[in-house]
């Protein structure tokens, strides 16, 4: 499993866990759920491709970062996405993300069905990640 | 989970509508805790309030109580329908605000019968959908210079007035006259413009909306008031705007939460949330994230006064006459995420307090001096929207919200139901054919979405209305019922 919503926390919202076996597995399955979130990732097209670079203190932190940025980008570039490929470096203990995200403008009216929630923001609210034999596991709540 | 709230707080009743939990429930909290429910909404209530409210108890400079009103769900940081006050010597807390800045509802009258708008309310939601562009990534009819924009965050409603979206009395019927002081555009992020450049006059998604109500039969409580605020006869015809600042305002919450979470090392302060992140009100962190959230709600107020604008037009344009012969008055605008500078009763004597109000409306009494004109005389209007299929209520402020809540109350019905539960339960699409059937015409940007918002996930508004209104804390003017609705 990628990611599975959590129907009893957090109700005004929504939240997520997600899960991966690396560290760019887990982000790159993070912006997945985010995406799901705002349009329907079947019917999104790559057309279009954005590149984003991110740097943090701590895992944490970079996670935090990379999906601000998605939130960001939906009304900053008008674009819903589909898929992100993400690249972790570590070096002196900073953390380095290089991430190419595609997608397409979002659609004012012919095609706004694979539109769904617009995200506000990521919240910190339970925000965690966690490493349980050798798998990685975030909580993520999204305000809508 | 009904009988555990109920058995648990029993024992601390202050009165048929208000619940204590006192400072001995959580190590490190600095007040008590109070809870306005009857003891149905108070046993519904989620286990994610009484953890987040006595969260919020513990932080710095909290006055008096941590406060939920009756419409209280669990949010983020500290719940949705909460209300905090802070000392001038106190923090300030972007988490207890909320990231939608100035979310918030206007109300406008019309001279027009529910005969009269029935038979064309097909019409009239398809072209207030055309008109008001609304859901993700909704594009703004206007596309503004980063000049205007500095304008409209600094001078709020009277900018949009000066460039012809409204009428130049509008502002006369908004909270602090559509602008709140202190704003600094230099305090906002590059990112935040960005987000809002292209967003004025936009409606969003997630629980906004826009409706077409009625004053149902039997449904004005308060003859007197209601006539003085412009509502006259059962049938007549209100639109109802629930919206905030946007992108720009997400974006400014978001830039301060991360600023507030690396300075609080550097000020010695500990929450047990990290959405809770807050800075000293004297410090630059705080000043500045007041200027920016000062800027974000100026805008938000101009958002829904660009929507006003196009609600005109497209009335104007379905009954083919002018608004003015409408008579499309605002009856108000009122903010229910935000924090206020005001003078309030802390305990011991009234001093200026930073109100967080999340989720929240400020329900100021008759003859307040931040009051004007007819608010003045009945009291300022509460704007309570209800879920789309069930009703919404305008209420007025009180002396005994005054006194108790930092004149504050409730804000809407409040959610009982996660997003993902009504998605599984409701298919958006029979849901948009039933409340047709009820004669409720509702035109949405996404099926999900208008799942996700049923009837069915919220707590029963003339519960959690009447609630505040059997407390004192707001009175009932009239109720409202949609007949039409359009959504992201």
């Amino acid at each position: 499993m990628k990611y599975r919503f959590l129907e009893d926390i957090a109700i005004a919202d929504v939240a997520f866990e997600v899960f991966g076996k690396t560290e760019k597995e887990l982000f790159e399955n993070a912006a997945l759920a985010v995406f799901d979130i705002m349009a329907n990732t079947k019917k999104v097209k790559a057309k279009e491709k954005l590149k984003v670079e991110l740097e943090a203190k701590n895992l944490e932190d970079l996670l935090y970062a990379f999906l601000s940025e998605i939130v960001f980008l939906k009304d900053a570039q008008e674009t819903v996405f589909k898929k992100a490929s993400v690249k972790i470096i570590e070096k002196n203990k900073e953390f380095f993300l290089s991430v190419t995200l595609e997608g397409q403008k979002i659609p004012q009216i012919k095609g706004k069905e694979i539109i769904r929630t617009d995200v506000k923001a990521i919240t910190k609210h339970l925000f965690s990640i966690k490493k349980e034999k050798g798998k990685f596991k975030a909580l993520v709540v999204p305000d809508i | 989970m009904e009988h555990e709230n109920i058995k648990e707080y029993e024992k601390k009743k202050i009165s048929d509508f208000v619940w204590e939990i006192p400072k001995s429930e959580k190590q490190g909290m600095n007040v008590p805790a109070r809870v306005y429910a009857s003891k149905k909404l108070l046993g519904e209530m989620d286990k994610g309030v009484f953890e987040q409210l006595t969260n919020v108890a513990c932080m710095p400079g909290i006055k008096r109580y941590a406060l939920a009103m009756s419409d209280a769900h669990w949010g983020y940081g500290a719940p949705v329908g909460s209300v905090v006050a802070f000392g001038l010597d106190g923090v300030i807390s972007p988490g207890i605000c909320g990231f939608d800045i100035n979310c918030g509802m206007r109300l406008i009258r019309t001279n027009l019968h529910e005969k009269d708008v029935r038979p064309k309310i097909k019409e009239l939601v398809n072209v207030l959908y055309k008109n008001v562009p609304v859901g993700v990534g909704g594009k703004s009819r206007f596309k503004l210079s980063k000049s205007d924009f500095s304008e409209l965050m600094s001078s709020g409603v009277k900018w949009c007035e000066e460039k012809g979206y409204g009428w130049k009395k509008d502002h006369l019927a908004i909270e602090e006259h559509g602008k709140i002081s202190g704003a600094d555009p230099s305090k906002v992020s590059e990112k935040a413009l960005e987000r809002g450049l292209n967003q004025l006059g936009t409606l969003g998604s997630g629980n906004h909306y826009l409706e077409v109500q009625v004053v149902p039969k039997g449904g004005i409580a308060d003859e007197k008031i209601a006539k003085a605020l412009g509502i006259e006869f059962e049938g007549q015809v209100l639109i109802m705007v629930h919206c905030g600042s946007r992108g720009f305002g997400h974006q400014v919450a978001t830039d301060y939460l991360s600023v507030f979470e690396k300075s609080m090392h550097k000020h010695g302060i500990k929450v047990n949330d990290r959405q809770l992140a807050c800075a000293p009100y004297e410090s630059t962190e705080g000043r500045d994230y007041y200027s920016a959230m000062a800027c974000a709600a100026n805008n938000a107020f101009s958002n829904r006064q660009v929507i006003t604008h196009q609600i005109r037009e497209s009335f104007m344009e379905v009954f083919k006459t002018s608004s003015e012969k409408l008579e499309m008055e605002i009856v108000y605008d009122v903010a229910h995420n935000i924090v206020k500078m005001e003078k309030h009763f802390t305990g011991e004597k009234t001093e200026k307090v930073l109100v967080h109000r999340k989720g929240a409306t400020r329900s100021f009494e008759p003859g307040h001096e931040e009051l004007w004109g007819v608010y003045s005389k009945v009291g300022q209007p509460v704007i309570v929207g209800g879920s789309m299929e069930t009703g919404s209520y305008l209420c007025v402020g009180t002396k005994k919200a005054m006194q108790e809540t930092f004149g504050s109350t409730m804000h809407g019905s409040g959610r009982t139901m996660s997003r993902a539960k009504a998605k599984k339960m409701v298919k958006g699409e029979k849901l948009q054919k039933d409340m047709e059937k009820r004669g409720i015409f509702v035109k949405a940007a996404s099926y999900a979405g208008l799942a996700e918002e049923a009837g069915l996930a919220y707590k029963d508004i003339s519960e959690v209305v009447n609630t505040m209104h059997n407390a004192g804390i707001s009175l009932k003017v009239t109720a409202l019922k949609p007949i039409g609705n359009i959504k992201g």
